[in-house]
Protein backbone atom coordinates (compact mmCIF):
# COMPACT_ATOMS: atom_id res chain seq x y z
CA UNK A 1 0.00 0.00 0.00
CA UNK A 2 1.29 3.41 -1.16
CA UNK A 3 1.87 5.86 1.45
CA UNK A 4 -0.47 8.64 2.08
CA UNK A 5 0.63 12.18 1.62
CA UNK A 6 1.08 14.03 5.07
CA UNK A 7 -0.79 17.23 5.75
CA UNK A 8 0.97 19.12 6.74
CA UNK A 9 -1.42 22.16 7.91
CA UNK A 10 -2.10 20.26 11.13
CA UNK A 11 -1.91 17.39 13.30
CA UNK A 12 -4.94 15.39 13.72
CA UNK A 13 -5.57 12.27 15.84
CA UNK A 14 -9.19 11.16 13.98
CA UNK A 15 -9.86 7.36 14.90
CA UNK A 16 -11.60 5.32 11.72
CA UNK A 17 -10.93 2.84 9.73
CA UNK A 18 -7.83 2.13 8.23
CA UNK A 19 -6.22 4.54 5.50
CA UNK A 20 -8.84 6.95 4.31
CA UNK A 21 -8.76 10.45 2.76
CA UNK A 22 -10.90 13.07 4.44
CA UNK A 23 -12.18 16.18 2.77
CA UNK A 24 -13.83 18.25 5.72
CA UNK A 25 -16.34 20.73 4.98
CA UNK A 26 -17.70 23.45 7.04
CA UNK A 27 -18.24 22.19 10.86
CA UNK A 28 -16.45 23.59 13.75
CA UNK A 29 -14.61 21.15 16.36
CA UNK A 30 -13.36 22.81 19.79
CA UNK A 31 -10.49 21.82 20.97
CA UNK A 32 -10.28 18.74 23.04
CA UNK A 33 -13.55 17.17 21.53
CA UNK A 34 -16.50 17.84 19.87
CA UNK A 35 -18.61 16.63 16.45
CA UNK A 36 -18.58 17.68 12.85
CA UNK A 37 -19.41 16.98 9.88
CA UNK A 38 -17.26 15.18 7.40
CA UNK A 39 -17.32 13.77 4.38
CA UNK A 40 -15.89 10.11 3.44
CA UNK A 41 -15.04 8.81 0.56
CA UNK A 42 -17.19 5.79 0.73
CA UNK A 43 -19.70 7.55 2.19
CA UNK A 44 -21.88 10.27 1.79
CA UNK A 45 -21.88 12.08 4.66
CA UNK A 46 -21.09 10.90 8.40
CA UNK A 47 -20.94 11.94 12.18
CA UNK A 48 -18.72 11.27 14.31
CA UNK A 49 -17.40 12.37 17.98
CA UNK A 50 -13.80 12.72 17.52
CA UNK A 51 -10.68 14.06 19.50
CA UNK A 52 -9.37 17.06 18.24
CA UNK A 53 -6.11 19.42 18.06
CA UNK A 54 -6.51 22.85 17.31
CA UNK A 55 -9.82 23.94 15.58
CA UNK A 56 -10.74 22.83 12.29
CA UNK A 57 -12.46 24.99 9.98
CA UNK A 58 -13.54 25.15 6.05
CA UNK A 59 -11.64 22.29 3.56
CA UNK A 60 -9.12 20.68 4.65
CA UNK A 61 -7.63 17.08 4.38
CA UNK A 62 -6.75 14.65 7.02
CA UNK A 63 -4.77 12.06 6.98
CA UNK A 64 -6.60 8.55 9.30
CA UNK A 65 -4.01 6.21 11.01
CA UNK A 66 -4.86 3.73 12.79
CA UNK A 67 -2.08 1.05 14.47
CA UNK A 68 -4.35 -1.57 14.60
CA UNK A 69 -5.60 -2.97 11.07
CA UNK A 70 -7.41 -6.01 10.59
CA UNK A 71 -7.08 -8.30 7.68
CA UNK A 72 -9.82 -7.11 5.67
CA UNK A 73 -11.73 -10.81 6.30
CA UNK A 74 -13.10 -9.55 9.87
CA UNK A 75 -14.17 -5.86 10.76
CA UNK A 76 -12.29 -5.16 14.18
CA UNK A 77 -16.55 -4.68 15.33
CA UNK A 78 -16.75 -8.37 14.31
CA UNK A 79 -13.83 -9.07 16.19
CA UNK A 80 -15.28 -7.22 19.09
CA UNK A 81 -18.01 -9.44 19.01
CA UNK A 82 -15.86 -12.48 18.54
CA UNK A 83 -14.30 -11.43 22.17
CA UNK A 84 -18.05 -11.31 23.77
CA UNK A 85 -19.49 -14.26 22.20
CA UNK A 86 -21.55 -12.42 20.50
CA UNK A 87 -21.73 -14.20 17.28
CA UNK A 88 -23.38 -17.50 16.02
CA UNK A 89 -21.31 -20.90 16.92
CA UNK A 90 -20.59 -21.44 13.09
CA UNK A 91 -19.37 -17.51 12.89
CA UNK A 92 -16.86 -18.35 16.10
CA UNK A 93 -15.92 -21.21 14.72
CA UNK A 94 -14.89 -19.57 11.82
CA UNK A 95 -13.23 -16.76 12.89
CA UNK A 96 -11.37 -18.99 15.73
CA UNK A 97 -9.98 -20.65 13.07
CA UNK A 98 -8.70 -18.10 11.16
CA UNK A 99 -6.90 -16.26 14.33
CA UNK A 100 -5.13 -19.46 14.35
CA UNK A 101 -2.88 -17.52 11.37
CA UNK A 102 -3.62 -14.20 11.21
CA UNK A 103 -1.57 -11.97 13.64
CA UNK A 104 -3.34 -8.86 12.84
CA UNK A 105 -6.29 -10.12 14.20
CA UNK A 106 -5.12 -11.87 16.70
CA UNK A 107 -3.60 -8.39 17.83
CA UNK A 108 -6.63 -6.56 17.98
CA UNK A 109 -8.41 -9.40 20.11
CA UNK A 110 -5.10 -9.83 22.00
CA UNK A 111 -5.38 -5.71 22.70
CA UNK A 112 -8.61 -5.05 23.66
CA UNK A 113 -8.88 -7.95 26.09
CA UNK A 114 -5.18 -6.28 27.49
CA UNK A 115 -7.20 -3.10 28.04
CA UNK A 116 -9.92 -4.53 29.64
CA UNK A 117 -7.98 -6.26 31.90
CA UNK A 118 -6.65 -3.55 33.13
CA UNK A 119 -9.12 -1.16 33.55
CA UNK A 120 -10.51 -4.17 36.01
CA UNK A 121 -7.20 -4.44 38.26
CA UNK A 122 -7.32 -0.60 37.92
CA UNK A 123 -10.56 -0.37 39.22
CA UNK A 124 -10.08 -2.94 41.53
CA UNK A 125 -7.15 -0.96 43.30
CA UNK A 126 -9.08 2.26 43.05
CA UNK A 127 -12.05 0.92 44.69
CA UNK A 128 -9.54 -1.54 47.56
CA UNK A 129 -9.15 3.19 48.35
CA UNK A 130 -12.90 3.70 49.26
CA UNK A 131 -13.95 3.26 52.80
CA UNK A 132 -16.55 0.66 52.30
CA UNK A 133 -17.21 -0.43 55.82
CA UNK A 134 -18.37 3.11 56.07
CA UNK A 135 -20.73 2.91 53.39
CA UNK A 136 -21.99 -0.05 54.74
CA UNK A 137 -22.70 1.72 58.34
CA UNK A 138 -24.42 4.68 56.48
CA UNK A 139 -26.55 2.39 54.70
CA UNK A 140 -27.45 0.67 57.87
CA UNK A 141 -27.98 3.28 59.41
CA UNK A 142 -30.28 5.00 56.80
CA UNK A 143 -32.53 1.78 56.47
CA UNK A 144 -32.39 1.67 60.82
CA UNK A 145 -36.28 1.87 61.72
CA UNK A 146 -38.17 1.81 58.24
CA UNK A 147 -40.25 -1.47 57.38
CA UNK A 148 -39.58 -3.83 55.16
CA UNK A 149 -42.90 -5.59 54.93
CA UNK A 150 -45.03 -2.41 53.59
CA UNK A 151 -47.83 -4.69 52.45
CA UNK A 152 -48.96 -5.03 55.84
CA UNK A 153 -51.74 -2.61 55.86
CA UNK A 154 -52.87 -2.99 59.60
CA UNK A 155 -50.76 -0.62 61.93
CA UNK A 156 -48.21 -2.62 63.71
CA UNK A 157 -48.13 -2.87 67.23
CA UNK A 158 -45.09 -1.02 68.73
CA UNK A 159 -42.67 -1.67 71.48
CA UNK A 160 -44.86 1.47 73.46
CA UNK A 161 -48.38 -0.29 73.03
CA UNK A 162 -49.89 1.84 70.79
CA UNK A 163 -53.61 0.62 69.56
CA UNK A 164 -55.42 1.60 66.08
CA UNK A 165 -58.12 3.02 68.28
CA UNK A 166 -55.51 5.38 69.50
CA UNK A 167 -53.76 6.89 66.42
CA UNK A 168 -53.53 10.42 67.94
CA UNK A 169 -50.35 8.69 70.15
CA UNK A 170 -48.94 7.21 66.93
CA UNK A 171 -48.42 10.78 65.48
CA UNK A 172 -46.55 11.54 68.40
CA UNK A 173 -44.38 8.81 68.47
CA UNK A 174 -43.46 9.64 64.58
CA UNK A 175 -42.79 13.19 65.58
CA UNK A 176 -40.61 12.26 68.65
CA UNK A 177 -38.44 9.87 66.11
CA UNK A 178 -37.64 12.80 63.51
CA UNK A 179 -36.59 10.49 60.64
CA UNK A 180 -38.61 11.81 58.23
CA UNK A 181 -38.75 15.69 57.80
CA UNK A 182 -41.90 16.60 56.52
CA UNK A 183 -40.93 20.13 55.64
CA UNK A 184 -38.93 21.13 53.01
CA UNK A 185 -37.89 24.55 54.04
CA UNK A 186 -34.34 23.80 56.28
CA UNK A 187 -35.45 25.88 59.55
CA UNK A 188 -38.59 23.31 59.89
CA UNK A 189 -36.12 20.03 59.82
CA UNK A 190 -34.08 20.76 63.23
CA UNK A 191 -34.82 18.68 65.83
CA UNK A 192 -35.55 21.83 68.49
CA UNK A 193 -38.60 21.97 65.62
CA UNK A 194 -39.30 18.63 66.59
CA UNK A 195 -39.24 18.75 70.07
CA UNK A 196 -41.67 22.09 70.32
CA UNK A 197 -44.21 20.80 68.11
CA UNK A 198 -44.34 17.70 69.79
CA UNK A 199 -44.97 19.29 73.42
CA UNK A 200 -47.54 21.90 71.32
CA UNK A 201 -49.01 18.94 70.13
CA UNK A 202 -49.54 16.96 72.97
CA UNK A 203 -50.64 19.91 75.09
CA UNK A 204 -53.72 20.63 72.51
CA UNK A 205 -54.46 16.89 72.02
CA UNK A 206 -54.85 16.60 76.01
CA UNK A 207 -56.76 20.13 75.81
CA UNK A 208 -59.45 19.37 72.92
CA UNK A 209 -59.87 15.58 75.53
CA UNK A 210 -60.63 17.56 78.46
CA UNK A 211 -63.22 19.84 76.81
CA UNK A 212 -64.91 16.97 74.80
CA UNK A 213 -64.99 15.45 78.27
CA UNK A 214 -66.46 18.56 80.28
CA UNK A 215 -63.60 18.41 82.67
CA UNK A 216 -62.51 20.53 85.04
CA UNK A 217 -58.83 20.50 85.11
CA UNK A 218 -57.95 19.81 88.92
CA UNK A 219 -55.67 17.32 90.16
CA UNK A 220 -56.08 14.67 92.59
CA UNK A 221 -53.71 13.08 94.38
CA UNK A 222 -53.20 9.23 94.24
CA UNK A 223 -51.22 6.94 92.12
CA UNK A 224 -51.60 7.40 88.82
CA UNK A 225 -50.80 4.51 86.14
CA UNK A 226 -48.61 4.79 83.08
CA UNK A 227 -50.56 4.53 80.08
CA UNK A 228 -48.34 4.30 77.53
CA UNK A 229 -44.66 5.97 77.07
CA UNK A 230 -42.31 6.36 73.99
CA UNK A 231 -38.59 7.03 73.92
CA UNK A 232 -37.94 9.28 70.90
CA UNK A 233 -34.40 9.95 69.45
CA UNK A 234 -34.27 13.72 71.50
CA UNK A 235 -37.02 12.66 73.56
CA UNK A 236 -39.29 10.73 76.08
CA UNK A 237 -42.95 11.21 76.45
CA UNK A 238 -44.93 9.25 79.11
CA UNK A 239 -48.54 9.06 79.25
CA UNK A 240 -50.08 8.95 83.01
CA UNK A 241 -53.35 8.68 83.99
CA UNK A 242 -54.97 9.39 87.30
CA UNK A 243 -56.77 6.44 89.02
CA UNK A 244 -59.93 7.84 89.84
CA UNK A 245 -60.46 11.46 88.13
CA UNK A 246 -58.68 9.46 85.39
CA UNK A 247 -56.90 12.68 83.85
CA UNK A 248 -54.38 12.29 81.79
CA UNK A 249 -50.44 13.66 82.65
CA UNK A 250 -48.40 14.21 79.69
CA UNK A 251 -44.89 14.31 81.07
CA UNK A 252 -41.59 14.78 78.45
CA UNK A 253 -38.00 14.76 79.24
CA UNK A 254 -35.44 15.71 76.17
CA UNK A 255 -32.58 12.78 76.09
CA UNK B 1 -13.26 -11.58 33.78
CA UNK B 2 -14.95 -8.67 35.61
CA UNK B 3 -16.02 -8.11 38.88
CA UNK B 4 -18.20 -11.49 39.57
CA UNK B 5 -15.48 -13.12 41.05
CA UNK B 6 -15.11 -10.68 43.60
CA UNK B 7 -18.69 -11.47 44.62
CA UNK B 8 -19.33 -15.34 46.08
CA UNK B 9 -21.82 -17.40 43.81
CA UNK B 10 -25.11 -16.69 44.48
CA UNK B 11 -27.38 -20.04 43.41
CA UNK B 12 -30.71 -19.38 42.31
CA UNK B 13 -32.08 -21.19 45.14
CA UNK B 14 -30.34 -19.01 47.92
CA UNK B 15 -31.38 -15.85 46.41
CA UNK B 16 -34.80 -17.24 45.95
CA UNK B 17 -34.32 -17.46 50.12
CA UNK B 18 -32.40 -14.03 50.02
CA UNK B 19 -35.47 -12.83 48.70
CA UNK B 20 -37.61 -14.36 50.86
CA UNK B 21 -36.06 -13.17 54.03
CA UNK B 22 -35.78 -9.61 52.70
CA UNK B 23 -39.57 -9.38 52.48
CA UNK B 24 -40.30 -10.67 55.74
CA UNK B 25 -37.91 -7.66 57.03
CA UNK B 26 -35.07 -9.69 57.93
CA UNK B 27 -32.34 -7.17 59.30
CA UNK B 28 -29.50 -9.42 58.69
CA UNK B 29 -30.83 -10.66 55.33
CA UNK B 30 -29.99 -6.80 54.01
CA UNK B 31 -26.90 -6.92 55.60
CA UNK B 32 -25.91 -9.75 54.00
CA UNK B 33 -27.43 -8.40 50.53
CA UNK B 34 -25.30 -4.76 51.19
CA UNK B 35 -22.16 -7.10 52.07
CA UNK B 36 -22.55 -9.47 48.81
CA UNK B 37 -23.55 -6.42 46.23
CA UNK B 38 -21.82 -2.97 47.38
CA UNK B 39 -18.31 -3.70 45.87
CA UNK B 40 -20.16 -4.64 42.50
CA UNK B 41 -22.49 -1.52 42.44
CA UNK B 42 -19.61 1.07 43.82
CA UNK B 43 -17.51 -0.21 40.62
CA UNK B 44 -20.29 0.12 37.99
CA UNK B 45 -20.88 3.65 39.57
CA UNK B 46 -17.35 4.92 39.77
CA UNK B 47 -16.47 3.50 36.16
CA UNK B 48 -19.48 5.80 34.83
CA UNK B 49 -19.49 8.62 36.95
CA UNK B 50 -15.83 9.01 37.65
CA UNK B 51 -16.70 10.43 40.92
CA UNK B 52 -16.02 8.66 44.39
CA UNK B 53 -17.98 10.54 46.68
CA UNK B 54 -20.84 10.89 44.19
CA UNK B 55 -20.91 7.01 43.84
CA UNK B 56 -20.44 6.24 47.02
CA UNK B 57 -23.69 8.31 48.28
CA UNK B 58 -25.63 6.14 44.65
CA UNK B 59 -24.50 3.13 46.17
CA UNK B 60 -26.01 4.36 49.50
CA UNK B 61 -29.44 5.66 48.00
CA UNK B 62 -29.64 1.93 46.05
CA UNK B 63 -29.21 0.18 48.60
CA UNK B 64 -32.30 2.32 50.44
CA UNK B 65 -35.03 2.02 47.86
CA UNK B 66 -33.94 -1.43 47.18
CA UNK B 67 -34.80 -2.02 51.19
CA UNK B 68 -38.18 0.42 50.78
CA UNK B 69 -38.97 -1.41 47.36
CA UNK B 70 -38.48 -4.93 47.71
CA UNK B 71 -41.59 -5.80 48.85
CA UNK B 72 -42.62 -4.72 45.15
CA UNK B 73 -39.96 -7.08 43.74
CA UNK B 74 -41.31 -9.77 41.62
CA UNK B 75 -38.02 -11.44 41.20
CA UNK B 76 -38.67 -12.68 37.24
CA UNK B 77 -35.18 -10.94 36.92
CA UNK B 78 -32.38 -11.53 39.32
CA UNK B 79 -31.44 -9.31 42.55
CA UNK B 80 -27.95 -7.69 41.04
CA UNK B 81 -30.26 -7.17 37.36
CA UNK B 82 -32.63 -4.83 39.23
CA UNK B 83 -30.05 -3.17 41.42
CA UNK B 84 -27.58 -2.83 38.47
CA UNK B 85 -30.37 -1.09 36.57
CA UNK B 86 -31.27 0.92 39.72
CA UNK B 87 -27.56 2.37 39.72
CA UNK B 88 -26.86 3.05 35.74
CA UNK B 89 -30.15 5.21 36.54
CA UNK B 90 -28.73 7.14 39.14
CA UNK B 91 -25.24 7.38 37.55
CA UNK B 92 -26.82 8.39 34.28
CA UNK B 93 -29.35 10.92 36.32
CA UNK B 94 -26.25 12.75 37.74
CA UNK B 95 -26.40 16.26 37.61
CA UNK B 96 -23.26 17.97 38.33
CA UNK B 97 -21.23 18.40 36.07
CA UNK B 98 -19.04 15.95 35.05
CA UNK B 99 -15.15 15.82 36.52
CA UNK B 100 -12.37 13.68 36.80
CA UNK B 101 -11.82 13.81 40.97
CA UNK B 102 -11.11 10.03 40.95
CA UNK B 103 -7.69 10.01 42.10
CA UNK B 104 -5.80 8.84 39.64
CA UNK B 105 -2.23 9.22 38.49
CA UNK B 106 -1.78 10.89 35.07
CA UNK B 107 1.82 10.86 34.66
CA UNK B 108 2.64 8.92 31.27
CA UNK B 109 4.79 6.04 31.54
CA UNK B 110 7.60 6.39 28.82
CA UNK B 111 10.73 4.93 28.96
CA UNK B 112 14.15 6.31 28.54
CA UNK B 113 14.19 5.73 25.21
CA UNK B 114 10.65 7.70 24.78
CA UNK B 115 8.91 4.85 23.98
CA UNK B 116 5.27 4.13 25.39
CA UNK B 117 4.94 1.16 27.32
CA UNK B 118 3.25 -1.28 25.22
CA UNK B 119 3.96 -4.96 26.48
CA UNK B 120 2.05 -6.05 28.80
CA UNK B 121 4.28 -9.01 31.31
CA UNK B 122 2.04 -11.86 32.71
CA UNK B 123 3.40 -14.46 35.07
CA UNK B 124 6.71 -14.26 37.04
CA UNK B 125 6.33 -10.50 37.45
CA UNK B 126 9.54 -8.91 38.49
CA UNK B 127 9.13 -5.43 40.67
CA UNK B 128 10.05 -3.57 37.71
CA UNK B 129 7.39 -4.70 35.61
CA UNK B 130 5.09 -5.33 38.26
CA UNK B 131 5.46 -1.02 38.64
CA UNK B 132 5.09 -0.71 35.06
CA UNK B 133 1.47 -2.86 35.05
CA UNK B 134 0.42 -0.59 38.20
CA UNK B 135 1.69 2.39 35.79
CA UNK B 136 -0.17 0.93 32.90
CA UNK B 137 -3.40 0.20 34.76
CA UNK B 138 -3.45 3.96 36.20
CA UNK B 139 -3.36 5.18 32.56
CA UNK B 140 -5.68 2.38 31.06
CA UNK B 141 -7.99 4.23 33.61
CA UNK B 142 -7.12 7.69 32.80
CA UNK B 143 -8.22 6.97 28.56
CA UNK B 144 -11.35 5.55 30.07
CA UNK B 145 -11.92 8.54 31.78
CA UNK B 146 -11.91 10.73 28.49
CA UNK B 147 -14.15 8.40 26.74
CA UNK B 148 -17.88 10.05 26.10
CA UNK B 149 -20.27 9.27 28.38
CA UNK B 150 -22.33 6.64 26.43
CA UNK B 151 -19.03 4.63 25.42
CA UNK B 152 -17.42 4.82 28.92
CA UNK B 153 -21.45 3.18 29.89
CA UNK B 154 -21.11 0.16 27.98
CA UNK B 155 -17.64 -0.42 28.31
CA UNK B 156 -17.68 -0.13 31.98
CA UNK B 157 -21.03 -3.03 32.40
CA UNK B 158 -19.65 -5.30 30.24
CA UNK B 159 -15.73 -4.83 31.54
CA UNK B 160 -17.03 -5.36 35.04
CA UNK B 161 -19.94 -6.74 35.11
CA UNK B 162 -19.52 -9.40 32.04
CA UNK B 163 -23.33 -9.29 30.52
CA UNK B 164 -24.88 -9.77 27.46
CA UNK B 165 -24.87 -7.50 25.03
CA UNK B 166 -28.75 -8.14 25.28
CA UNK B 167 -28.55 -7.57 29.29
CA UNK B 168 -26.69 -4.31 28.62
CA UNK B 169 -29.34 -2.76 26.45
CA UNK B 170 -32.18 -3.30 28.86
CA UNK B 171 -30.23 -1.69 31.91
CA UNK B 172 -28.78 1.20 29.72
CA UNK B 173 -32.59 1.61 27.37
CA UNK B 174 -30.77 1.20 24.36
CA UNK B 175 -31.02 -1.53 21.56
CA UNK B 176 -28.25 -4.29 21.07
CA UNK B 177 -27.09 -3.42 18.34
CA UNK B 178 -26.23 0.39 19.81
CA UNK B 179 -24.74 -1.68 22.76
CA UNK B 180 -22.38 -3.61 19.80
CA UNK B 181 -21.65 -0.49 18.20
CA UNK B 182 -20.86 1.36 21.38
CA UNK B 183 -18.64 -1.32 22.65
CA UNK B 184 -16.54 -1.65 19.65
CA UNK B 185 -16.16 1.96 19.67
CA UNK B 186 -14.94 2.32 22.96
CA UNK B 187 -12.74 -0.59 22.23
CA UNK B 188 -11.11 1.24 19.91
CA UNK B 189 -10.87 4.69 20.92
CA UNK B 190 -9.36 3.39 23.94
CA UNK B 191 -6.83 1.19 21.63
CA UNK B 192 -5.83 4.04 19.37
CA UNK B 193 -5.10 6.55 22.03
CA UNK B 194 -3.04 4.22 24.35
CA UNK B 195 -1.19 3.18 20.57
CA UNK B 196 -0.92 0.02 21.74
CA UNK B 197 0.73 -2.93 20.09
CA UNK B 198 0.80 -6.31 21.43
CA UNK B 199 3.20 -9.05 20.71
CA UNK B 200 1.00 -12.59 19.48
CA UNK B 201 2.37 -15.28 21.29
Amino acid sequence: MADPPVTTKHERILILEDWNFFHIKGGHAKEGGGQMNFKHKKRKKNNADINVHGAIGGDEKVILETNLKTCRKYSSETLSCFIDRELTEKEYSAIEEHLATCLECKNIINTYQSLEGHFTAGMTSALSSMDTARLKSRIMAGTDGENLNRQNTVKEPTDSGFSPSEPWKDIIRKLLHGKQPFFSNQFFNTRKFYLQLTSVAAIILVSISMIYLQKEPSFSGGPSAIITSVDGDISSVMILETQEEKHTIIWYKEV
Amino acid sequence: MGFKVVTQAHGKTGEQELIHQLKQGNRQAFEDLVDQYQHRLLAIACGITLDREESLEIVQDVFISVHRNIHNFRGEAGLMTWMRKITVNMCLNWKRKWTRRFKWSHHSIETDQGHFITEVETGNETPESSYMNREFETLVMEKVSLLPEKFRSVFVLKTLENISYEEIGQTLGIKTGTVKSRLHHARKLLAESMQMKTKVQ
